[in-house]
């Protein structure tokens, strides 16, 4: 019980634009334990990020969040004052971004910007204190010469550099819960992997449970126990990474599975799942994936398939479950 | 950033030098003949003669400029055709009504400014916004000289203690710096807002939120900090010309400055104190945009690193 740290039931976002009512994020579900790290994939704009924002209570106006519960070690997050949100923000839950380059502030010295968080959550620490672990950090994330980065303003580092004061920052108070929103998309792939070996390690001394967002299903590969595949900002399948690679069920899954390019392989040409994500103010009516779907029926085309299967793999298709799946 | 301190004194220098030579001779060409008003209409040709060698106006004007310039450097700037008065004592006495209204003027519409624009940011889309942003419309569309007789005639005649002319009082402050600092209150503000607005969306602040800072920090220390830079190009202009005076509103105010000696000596013809006055605030001018060079390079130390 006390192994999840984090839990979200049915959580619901909807935008509200021009009188549009615009359903962004529709009853997202599930749960992350102490050590965990839970892969959450998908293309551009199938509300990843906005389930991030979703589950911090920051989602930007005018979009409200309508429905669901989010209970960080066990406390409810919707509903709770923004002081109080303040509070466990930075500290119980932490945020990694997908642009170093933009996600740290320009003019202040990177040390101060950990310090800062580590002092806004503690106010029996000290400022000189701060800064001794700001610094204990920075060596701990492998930055070289970790007193002058400590001076150091973003600018003067690399984007390898910069993501690992991020991550720094986002670890400095230890939190059980670290979102990663596509950490290494703006990264060379050699720094990707050593970013990944960074929040792999991190993860591990602090016990912390991992969010981790991206459209790569090979990274996934590497970093996730559990993953949820999101489309169009439904789940459309859930289960461990194991399982998932080797019976992918939904065939959005078994697209992006099918996407990864491979080594050695003599493939004449990538494959591409055809079509894009819907635009939200213009949703098919049935299965939201139907338009792009090699398998989709004349009911896939009227019909929403709901979330259905046992606990440990649950999808969101008609090709599976008995019947008809409004049970 | 020596380097850099040292490449903008330069230029400064070069300013100032170009600006000296374009004072000089625009002023001894245009037409009008400022022997001529002295002396009035019935003079014989002797007398203009004698006036003119008197005042050095007979050498060519390459020598004039020289003497000028030497003049000007040793901190003398000749004296005035008509009061025979040094000029450099007319600027410094003209110079410290415009400061001292300058500086309280624009002490007060900063902090309204400030103000005004940062709640206006943070009430984006709200009632409170459209109210402070049509205040800040109001402002700059009001012409000052227009505000200051409102204000003359709805507070000055009314309230017998605030004097509607001179600036010896304290109380007589209030006006001339409201009419002045309302325009430049409305430009603070709307910058400030505009600023505030687009650092209001960057990356960094969602990380700032995330990290669980108190909103205030967040304001001040990530939002305001980076919103700087375009505050404080405003600010510096705004300077440059309170600096250079305000001839409409100390002319209806009644108060000796900058831009009441100026404009005076313009039509009078009294070459010497209107070019000593076009240095000095030309000085004053380059002096500020001197500092803001250097405010830029502490306000956002990537500016130094490109250096």
């Amino acid at each position: 019980m006390s192994d999840i740290v984090l839990s979200v039931e049915h959580l619901s976002i909807t935008f509200y634009k021009d009188k549009a009512v615009l359903p962004t994020i529709d009853d997202v579900s599930f749960t992350l334990k102490r050590g965990e790290t839970l892969g959450i994939v998908g293309e551009s704009g199938c509300g990843k990020s906005m389930t991030v924002n979703g589950i911090l209570q920051m989602v930007p106006e005018p979009g409200k969040i309508t429905g669901g519960s989010v209970k960080l070690n066990g406390e409810e997050l919707v509903g709770l004052s923004e002081r109080k949100l303040a509070e466990r923000r930075g500290k119980e839950i932490a945020l990694i971004f997908q642009e170093p380059m933009t996600s740290l502030n320009p003019l202040m010295r990177c040390g101060a910007q950990i310090a800062e968080t580590i002092l806004a959550h503690d106010r029996s620490v000290g400022r000189k204190e701060a800064d001794a672990r700001a610094l204990e950090l920075i060596k701990q994330v492998g930055i070289p010469m970790p007193e002058k980065i400590f001076d150091s303003i973003p600018g003067e580092l690399s984007g390898g550099m910069r993501q690992r004061i991020v991550i720094a920052m986002a670890l400095c108070n230890h939190p059980s819960v670290l979102i990663c929103d596509e950490p290494t998309t703006a990264l060379d792939v050699t720094i990707q992997a050593q970013i990944l070996r960074l929040i792999n390690e991190m993860k591990r001394s602090y016990n912390t449970g991992v969010i981790f967002i991206t459209h790569d299903m090979g990274v996934i590969r590497e970093m996730a126990d559990q993953v949820m595949v999101m489309y169009a900002g439904q789940a459309v399948e859930y289960v461990d990474a194991d399982e998932l690679f080797r019976h992918p069920l939904h065939p959005y899954t078994q697209g992006l599975i099918r996407c990864i390019p491979s080594f050695g392989k003599d493939e004449d040409e990538l494959y591409v799942i055809q079509g894009s994500v819907p635009m939200l103010d213009n949703l098919p009516k049935g299965c939201l994936f139907a338009p792009r779907c090699p398998y989709a029926t004349d009911r896939c085309r009227v019909e929403r398939p709901r979330f259905l299967g046992e606990k440990r793999h649950r999808v969101r298709c008609f090709l599976y479950g008995k019947e008809d799946g409004d049970a | 950033m020596r380097r850099y301190l040292v490449k903008r004194i330069l230029l400064a220098l070069g300013i100032l030098f170009a600006i000296s030579i374009i004072t000089f001779f625009v002023l001894n060409i245009i037409p009008g003949d400022p022997v001529a008003l002295m002396l009035g209409d019935n003079v014989d040709p002797e007398t203009i003669e004698t006036v003119r060698h008197n005042l050095g106006m007979d050498k060519s004007l390459g020598i004039q400029y020289v003497e000028w310039i030497a003049g000007f450097l040793t901190g003398n700037m000749g004296e005035s055709y008509f009061q025979h008065k040094p000029v450099l004592g007319m600027i410094v006495d003209a110079f410290g009504y415009t400061a001292r209204l300058a500086v309280v003027a624009y002490a007060v519409a900063l902090v309204i400014g400030l103000t005004f624009g940062i709640l206006a940011a943070l009430h984006r889309g709200k009632a409170l916004e459209r109210i402070l942003m049509a205040f800040a419309v109001a402002g700059i569309s009001a012409p000052s000289f227009w505000v200051a007789i409102v204000l003359q005639i709805f507070i000055g005649l009314r309230f017998r203690a605030i004097p509607i002319s001179g600036l010896d009082r304290p109380a007589a402050y209030l006006l001339p710096c409201l009419s002045l600092g309302t325009r430049y209150a409305a430009s603070i503000a709307r910058i400030t807002r505009t600023s505030m607005l687009e650092i209001m969306n960057q990356d960094f602040i969602r990380t700032a939120r995330a990290k669980g800072l108190a909103r205030a920090r967040i304001v001040m220390v990530h939002m305001f900090r980076n919103a700087l830079i375009p505050i404080i190009t405003v600010v510096g202009s705004d300077l440059t010309t309170l600096f250079a005076g305000s001839m409409l509103t100390e002319s209806v105010f009644n108060i000796p400055g900058m831009g009441k000696l100026l404009v005076d000596n313009i039509t009078k013809r009294d070459i010497p104190v209107v070019q000593g006055g076009v240095m000095m605030v030309a000085l004053l001018c380059v002096v500020i945009y001197l500092v803001v060079d250097l405010l830029y390079a502490v306000v956002d130390p990537n500016i130094r690193l490109e250096e």
